[in-house]
């Protein structure tokens, strides 16, 4: 990730919190998860095949962590459970950490396409499921739409949602990324 | 003219007394599982949902109540069912002799119980823009970009500014203020209890009976957490208000003017006299005769008093302990007392 998208993405994590401090008593449900749906711009972002390699993955968590401790301050005082708070939390941080170090060693038109298909193909997939049938039932299909990413921090703001099989996305991606690995020497320089 | 007055009476025979949400219930409902299973979703459409976490193995069989939010509108089909892991559930029904019982107290109560002004929920508070917390974010991110060619420093910046931030913004204890009122009519001894939060309202785990949301049909979802002793059900309705209707029976109440309190320790009283007179007694200990009139605000506060009916004596206090009188469900933030025709 390059400052840009850094910023993009640490904008858009404030936005739960921010949004609900604008519209007072709103809190989009007070049990939903701020900190779920902070996470969302991260791990969206944090995988995005790049033609140069962006930001170390230790750079990405060290960027998200700022705005997400905010959201999971304003979880933790509407009351949401420290066990969920630190499960979302750790999920969340391990996926942008395997996505984003995926992405730094990715090249090539296969990670570009596994990234496509895991992470918003099947949230795509899973939501057009949803709108055609209204409500979903089907355990594959949760689960085949739990292995996106994005589907499981969506699902992690209205409640616990086991990361299993997305974390096991991140790390498919992360095993093709490093067999495909670019060289070494070209990460980002410093300004 | 004449036809215009009889069709307003008509229209105000009609409408209920005051601007009261619609009555729903909580139900519980009978479902049986086979593993392997690690959570159930009880989802009632355009209603809400209960969710249930639990660990069955493959093949352990199991018979579990839930309770969920039938919709008002579909009436009580029956829930669907949606479970996590490749187990399987059945809807076996609802309890339906929670709704005799529940008819049963309701007819206790009388008319002039069942229609009082409802309290408003109490302000949960944490509300605002945390300001210092989102600087030092903004400050702590900023510092991470400019070290990101050194990935330990940046790490270290971003988790001492994640520390920071959380420090800064969470707000301790703005979670959980939730009112209970006790309704009180004449010597008793029915009440009706009264308990209203914003968003989040916790019931005895078991429970069942009349709810009601601000705005009336706001879903309400149950977390039904994992049953053990002490437990207790969470209702959930986004950022509508959430009420509990409980019948109690406290039996002959041992508390008038002549005599000394025997009933709950009293923080702070107040008594109105027939003739509408408002005056404030301060508090009364349990075991004490009741306090003369003091000086300052004779009124109680406002919400507590709308049009209450005239005529009549009432006794307006909060109680010491918020957990005492009732049968000791979750905590609540404050308990008062209203009682007409003490």
């Amino acid at each position: 990730m390059g400052p840009g998208t850094l910023a993009l993405a640490f904008a858009l994590s404030l936005g739960p919190v921010v949004l609900a401090a604008l519209e007072p008593g709103s809190h989009a449900g007070r049990a939903v998860s701020h900190l779920a749906l902070a996470l969302l711009p991260w791990i969206a972002l944090a995988g995005l095949p790049r033609a140069r390699a962006g930001a170390s993955a230790a750079v990405v968590v060290a960027a998200a962590l700022p705005a997400l401790a905010l959201a999971a301050a304003s979880d933790a005082s509407v009351g949401l459970g420290a066990e969920r708070i630190a499960v979302t939390s750790g999920s969340g941080l391990l996926l942008i950490a395997l996505l984003s170090h995926a992405a730094a060693r990715g090249r090539g038109a296969l990670y570009g396409i596994l990234w496509c298909c895991l992470v918003p193909g099947l949230a795509a997939l899973s939501l057009a499921w949803d709108l055609v049938a209204g409500v979903r039932s089907a355990a594959s299909v949760d689960a085949l739409g739990g292995a996106s990413p994005i589907v499981w921090s969506l699902a992690a703001a209205r409640g616990a949602a086991s990361p299993h099989l997305a974390l096991g996305s991140g790390l498919v991606l992360l095993f093709v990324a490093l067999l495909a690995a670019r060289p070494s020497g070209e990460s980002e320089a410093a300004p | 003219m004449r036809l215009a007055l009889l069709l307003l009476l008509l229209l105000g025979w009609a409408l209920p007394p005051s601007a009261s949400p619609a009555e729903r219930h909580l139900r519980r409902a009978r479902v049986s599982l086979t593993g392997p299973l690690d959570g159930l979703e009880v989802e009632t459409v355009g209603a809400g949902s209960a969710r249930l976490e639990l660990e069955l193995a493959a093949g352990e069989r199991r018979e579990l109540v839930v309770a969920c939010v039938p919709s008002p509108l579909s009436g009580e089909e029956p829930p669907l069912l949606k479970t996590r892991g490749d187990g399987a559930a059945r809807f076996e029904g609802w309890i339906e002799e929670d709704r005799a019982s529940e008819e049963l107290l309701a007819s206790k109560l009388s008319l002039g119980l069942r229609s009082r002004p409802l309290p408003p929920a109490p302000d949960p508070g944490g509300g605002g823009l945390p300001t210092a917390g989102l600087l030092v974010a903004l400050a702590a991110f900023l510092f991470v970009v400019k070290l990101r060619a050194r990935a330990l420093p940046a790490l270290g910046a971003g988790a001492l500014g994640a520390g920071a931030v959380f420090a800064l913004a969470v707000a301790p204890g703005a979670d959980g203020a939730s009112l209970r009122l006790i309704e009180l009519e004449d010597r008793g001894p029915w009440a009706l209890e009264v308990s209203v939060a914003r968003s989040r309202l916790a019931v005895p785990a078991g429970w069942h009976g009349r709810l009601a949301t601000r705005p009336a049909l706001a879903p309400v979802d149950v977390a039904l957490g994992d049953g053990g002793p002490g437990a207790v059900w969470t209702l959930e309705a986004g950022a509508a208000d959430l009420v509990t209707f409980v019948p109690l029976h406290l039996g002959p109440l041992d508390l008038d003017r002549a005599g000394s309190n025997g009933l709950a320790a009293l923080a702070e009283v107040w008594l109105r006299s027939t003739d509408g007179e408002w005056s404030r007694r301060g508090a009364w200990p349990l075991g004490a005769g009741l306090p003369g009139p003091k000086a300052g605000a004779g009124e109680p506060p406002g919400w507590l008093n709308p049009a209450l009916p005239q005529g009549r004596t009432v006794l307006i206090a909060r109680l010491l302990d918020p957990q005492a009188l009732g049968d000791g469900g979750p905590a609540r933030s404050a308990t008062w007392l209203r009682w007409i025709g003490f």
